[in-house]
C-alpha cells in the first residue's frame, strides 16, 4: 500500500515504464550475477541511491520497507554460513563467504526491484507487459487483483473495526473466534462482491477480455541513457570484478 | 412522447427463489426524466437490471424501441451501447487499475479506434469534472469521485438512455448538488434518463414522470403530479417535504394561490422571496 501511494507521488511516475524497467533488469541481472559481495552491493547503493534522490521516495519510508526483505535474509543466510560436519556445527570460512554473497546479490536484487516498484504504478507495469506480450488472463488477473485488494482490505478494516467495538476481541480467546468469522465473511463477500463486477462489466460490453485504452509514453534519450549506461556498467563490473 | 424502453408482465426471482419482480409493466419515454420510486427491496436495482438485459425476465418481455429484446450476442452489445447503467456500489463498478482505464473500457468494448476512444473519455471525464484525476487509482479517489468515475465509464459510451441505480446514495449534500446538476444537464440536453431512488424529494424535484414500485409490482405510472397532486395520502409513499411546506402555506393564506407549487427547495425560497410578506 505504502509503495503504491509513494510510486504515484514519485517524480520519475511520468518516466517510460520502459526505461525503468530496462535499469532495472540490468541491475538485477548484476547483482545475480555478481562474484564479489561488494559489486551486489554497489548495485544496491547506486538503486538505492537513484530511488531517493531522482524517485523522490522519503528515506523513512524507504527503509520501513526494507524491514520485510532484511528479516526474511536474517532468517535464511545464517543457514548457509553453518555446516554441520562431524564435529558438529562449524562455521567454516567458505560458509561465511557464501552466506554473504547470497546477502549481498539479495539486497542489490531488492534495491533494484524496490526501484522499479517505488517509481512505477502498477498499471504502468500492467501496460508495459501488455505490450510485451504477456498473455492476457495473466494480466486481468492482476488487474482485478490488484483492485481487489484494496477494496477487499477496506472491507476487513471495517468488519475488523466492528468487532472491536462490540468486545470481539476483548480475550485472546474471543480474538480468535472473531478472526474466524471475518475470514469466513470476507470469503462469502468476496464472492459476492465478484458476481457483482461481473454483472456490471457486462452492462459495459465485456465479452470475455478485458480491453482498456493503452496509455503511451515518450521515449526519452536522456533516461535511456542512463538506463543503459549505469545498467551496463553494473554489468560489466558483475562481470569482471572477480569473487 | 413515445415510450423508449418498456417492461410488459414482466416476473423475475434471483436463483435463490426470492422474487424480485411480479407482472410488472411499466414504460419509460423517450426524451423523458424517469424516476423508479420505492422502498427498500422493492425491486427497482432488478428492473434496472432488466432494462440493461444483464438480467433476463422470466416471464414477461422487455421492449426497446418497439421490438423484444433479443438475447443473442449481438443483439446484447447493441442493446447495452444504447442503453448505459450505472450501479449503485462505484466499487463494484470500478474495476480497472486506474480511472481514466475504466472509462476507456466501454467504448474499447464497442471497438472504436484509439482517437476516438480517447476523445470519449476525455469529453465523459470533462463531464463530471474529473479530467484532473484521469491517472489516480480508483482506490485513491473518495466516494463521491468514485460515483462521478462510474457515471463517466457510463457517459462514454455515449448511451440513448441512462439508467442510474440510487445516483444519490451515501453521498453528502454538496455531492448531491453537483449529481443534480449534471442530471438538470443531462435533461436539458434532451437525454432519456431513468433513476431508481427512495428519496421523494429527488424524484419530485428532477423527474418528469415517476414509477412506483412496491412488493415487486408496479403500482403507479405518471407524473409527479398526478402522484402528488391529489388531497389525500398517496399509500405508502411519503410526500415532498416542498410540496407539503407550500400546502401549508396556501391554507393558511401565506402565499397567492397563482403559481403551481415549486418542485424543489431553490424554487420554493424564489417563490417565497417574490411573494408579497
Amino acid at each position: 500500500m505504502v509503495a503504491d501511494r509513494l510510486a504515484y507521488a514519485s517524480p520519475l511516475r511520468r518516466a517510460h515504464p520502459g526505461e525503468k524497467a530496462l535499469l532495472t533488469a540490468l541491475a538485477l541481472g548484476a547483482a545475480v550475477a555478481s562474484r564479489s559481495p561488494w559489486v551486489a552491493l554497489a548495485v544496491a547503493l547506486t538503486l538505492a541511491a537513484l530511488t531517493l534522490g531522482p524517485g523522490g521516495a522519503p528515506i523513512r519510508a524507504y527503509l520501513r520497507l526494507w524491514r520485510a526483505p532484511l528479516g526474511f535474509l536474517a532468517a535464511g543466510a545464517p543457514a548457509l554460513a553453518v555446516s554441520l560436519g562431524p564435529d558438529g556445527f562449524a562455521l567454516p570460512p567458505e560458509g561465511l563467504a557464501a552466506a554473504g554473497l547470497a546477502g549481498a546479490r539479495a539486497v542489490g536484487g531488492v534495491a533494484a526491484l524496490l526501484f522499479l516498484a517505488l517509481t512505477t504504478p502498477l498499471p504502468d507495469l500492467l501496460a508495459l507487459l501488455r505490450r510485451l506480450r504477456t498473455p492476457e488472463p495473466a494480466l486481468d488477473l492482476l488487474a482485478l487483483g490488484y483492485r481487489s485488494v484494496f477494496t477487499l482490505l477496506r472491507l476487513a478494516e471495517e468488519m475488523h473495526t466492528a468487532q472491536v467495538s462490540r468486545l470481539g476481541t476483548a480475550t485472546p480467546r474471543l480474538a480468535l473466534g472473531s478472526a474466524a468469522t471475518l475470514g469466513a465473511n470476507l470469503f462469502l463477500r468476496a464472492r459476492w462482491r465478484a458476481h457483482q463486477v461481473h454483472l456490471a462489466l457486462v452492462s459495459r460490453g465485456y465479452e470475455g477480455e478485458l480491453r482498456f485504452l493503452e496509455p503511451r509514453w515518450p521515449w526519452s534519450a536522456p533516461n535511456l541513457a542512463v538506463a543503459l549506461g549505469l545498467g551496463g556498467g553494473l554489468l560489466a563490473l558483475a562481470w569482471t570484478v572477480p569473487g | 412522447m413515445s415510450a423508449l424502453l418498456e417492461v410488459r408482465g414482466v416476473d423475475f426471482a434471483y436463483p435463490d427463489g426470492t422474487r424480485a419482480l411480479r407482472d410488472a409493466t411499466a414504460a419509460f419515454a423517450e426524451g423523458a426524466c424517469t424516476a423508479v420510486l420505492g422502498g427498500n427491496g422493492a425491486g427497482k436495482s432488478s428492473l434496472l437490471l432488466l432494462l440493461n438485459a444483464v438480467y433476463r425476465p422470466r416471464r414477461g418481455t422487455v421492449w426497446f424501441r418497439g421490438r423484444p429484446l433479443g438475447y443473442g450476442r449481438s443483439e446484447l452489445a447493441a442493446l447495452r451501447r444504447r442503453v448505459g447503467l450505472v450501479f449503485q456500489d462505484p466499487d463494484v463498478q470500478l474495476f480497472a487499475a486506474s480511472v481514466r482505464e475504466d472509462v476507456s473500457f466501454g467504448p474499447t468494448n464497442l471497438g472504436l479506434s484509439r482517437p476516438e476512444v480517447q476523445g470519449r473519455v476525455e469529453r465523459a471525464l470533462a463531464a463530471v469534472g474529473l479530467g484532473g484525476l484521469a491517472d489516480r487509482p480508483a482506490h485513491a479517489l473518495s466516494f463521491g469521485e468514485k460515483r462521478r468515475a462510474c457515471l463517466a465509464g457510463v457517459l462514454a459510451l455515449e448511451p440513448e438512455v441512462l439508467v442510474l441505480d440510487e445516483p444519490t446514495a451515501g453521498l453528502d449534500a454538496p455531492m448531491c448538488r453537483e449529481l443534480e446538476a449534471l442530471l438538470a444537464s443531462l435533461r436539458a440536453r434532451g437525454s432519456t434518463v431513468i433513476f431508481a431512488t427512495h428519496d421523494v424529494d429527488l424524484a419530485y424535484a428532477w423527474a418528469d414522470r415517476v414509477t412506483v414500485l412496491a412488493g415487486g409490482s408496479v403500482t403507479f405510472q405518471g407524473t409527479p403530479e398526478e402522484l402528488w397532486g391529489g388531497r389525500g395520502e398517496t399509500p405508502g409513499l411519503a410526500a415532498p417535504w416542498v410540496r407539503e411546506v407550500w400546502r401549508g402555506l396556501a391554507a393558511r393564506g401565506l402565499v397567492p394561490p397563482g403559481p403551481p407549487p415549486p418542485r424543489s427547495r431553490e424554487a420554493l425560497l424564489g417563490l417565497l422571496g417574490a411573494a408579497p410578506t
